[in-house]
């Protein structure tokens, strides 16, 4: 009985100083996290890029999406430029699926138009997932953050979205480089 | 035989618990993915401003196209997104100075992303006294400046200068042209 008191203690005693590093160790992050130092390409996996044109129009979109590993989840960031010639909505950018949603986007879009400029819909109930359009007409640029949600699979190694300008749609697929580890 | 049967109703009475655990389950995971994109997008959060630019080195033939986008958070703060098309042989690539008022928070590019195990070696940071500044370049193994095209996402935080002076002045280089782009901050 004496021997399981002090084994207990033992065990005790070392879950203390396991929680006592792992204490110093997260508020060393803490500190790194609150430095001046610049993050290049922190959590970057990897990037793809899509250019629509229509023809008939003159609408065109061209982005760039870089690709970020958090561990359990993919955050994305879109930068998207547009043009949109007709006064359609231009659908910038959608996702099929619900593997993605948008958080934040942010819109430069300097042409003077009255109404509602962009729509973002983050559709649950149909699930057909997340789609954005910007109205109006002229040139502009697009900052969106998409974070992926659990229906993208863990470790996933490629992505599908759809982007259009006026009449012209087209799905991009991208590869992904081994994450989620 | 009676411990048969209450064996037996044991069975199934475990069964019928296993089963219903694992449809409350399943059930539950199904609400859960029907909630998944119940997401409010916030739009244009804190957005004060945006300046869009272009520039174009006519020697060389690098060029850039980008957009500025000034938020009130408390201090200022500055995204810059651009594209870009550096010459092959352009060995000043893309250079951004920024306003002392500003520092680096992070960069993403992925220039040159197939060249180099981390891509993010051809990003420079300069550091020069009160100044800094971002340097995009990219070289080969014999020191050639392999040109191409790529994007960046650059976030700026408040320095320790204060001050905004109405707005705020960014000096892009493409190649060996450089321009001055100046975002205003409006008035409330």
């Amino acid at each position: 009985m004496r021997i399981g008191v002090k084994q207990t203690c033992a065990v005790v005693i070392g879950a203390l100083i396991l929680v006592l590093i792992a204490a110093l160790v997260c508020l060393d992050d803490g500190d790194d996290d609150g430095s001046d130092r610049p993050l290049v390409n922190e959590d970057y996996l990897s990037s793809g890029s899509f250019d629509i044109k229509d023809e008939h129009t003159g609408s065109w979109i061209h982005g760039t999406l870089f690709f970020y590993d958090m561990g359990d989840h993919l955050d994305a960031t879109a930068i998207v430029r547009f043009r949109i010639e007709s006064g359609d909505p231009a659908a910038i950018l959608y996702t099929n699926t619900m593997a993605f949603s948008v958080p934040f986007m942010d819109v430069a879009y300097p042409e003077d138009y009255e109404g509602n400029r962009v729509q973002c819909d983050n559709i649950a109930h149909e699930l057909v997932g997340t789609r954005i359009y910007i109205y109006g007409y002229g040139e502009g640029t697009a900052i969106i953050e998409l974070q992926s949600t659990r229906l993208l699979e863990r470790g996933a190694d490629q992505v599908t979205f759809r982007a259009g300008a006026g009449d012209e749609f087209h799905d991009f697929t991208f590869d992904l480089p081994e994450w989620g580890s | 035989m009676k411990n048969h049967v209450k064996i037996l109703v044991a069975l199934v009475v475990l069964i019928i618990v296993v089963a219903s655990v694992g449809y409350i389950v399943h059930v539950r995971n199904e609400y859960e993915r029907q909630q998944l994109h119940v997401v409010n997008t916030v739009i244009d959060e804190d957005l004060l401003n945006s300046a869009d630019f272009y520039m174009k080195d006519e020697v060389s033939g690098t060029e850039m196209v980008g957009t500025l986008f000034l938020y009130g958070r408390g201090g200022y703060e500055v995204v810059v997104a651009i594209d870009f098309d550096i010459a092959p042989g352009d060995s000043a690539g893309i250079q951004i100075a920024l306003p002392q008022e500003f520092r680096l928070k992070s960069i993403v590019t992925n220039y040159h992303e197939d060249v180099h195990e981390n891509p993010g070696s051809d990003v420079v940071i300069v550091e020069d006294g009160s100044s800094s500044g971002i340097e995009i370049s990219c070289t080969d193994g014999e020191m050639t400046d392999v040109g191409g095209k790529g994007a960046a996402l650059i976030k700026l935080v408040p320095s320790e200068q204060l001050g905004d002076a109405g707005g705020f002045d960014f000096e892009f280089a493409a190649g060996h042209h450089s321009e001055t782009v100046r975002i205003a901050v409006p008035e409330v």
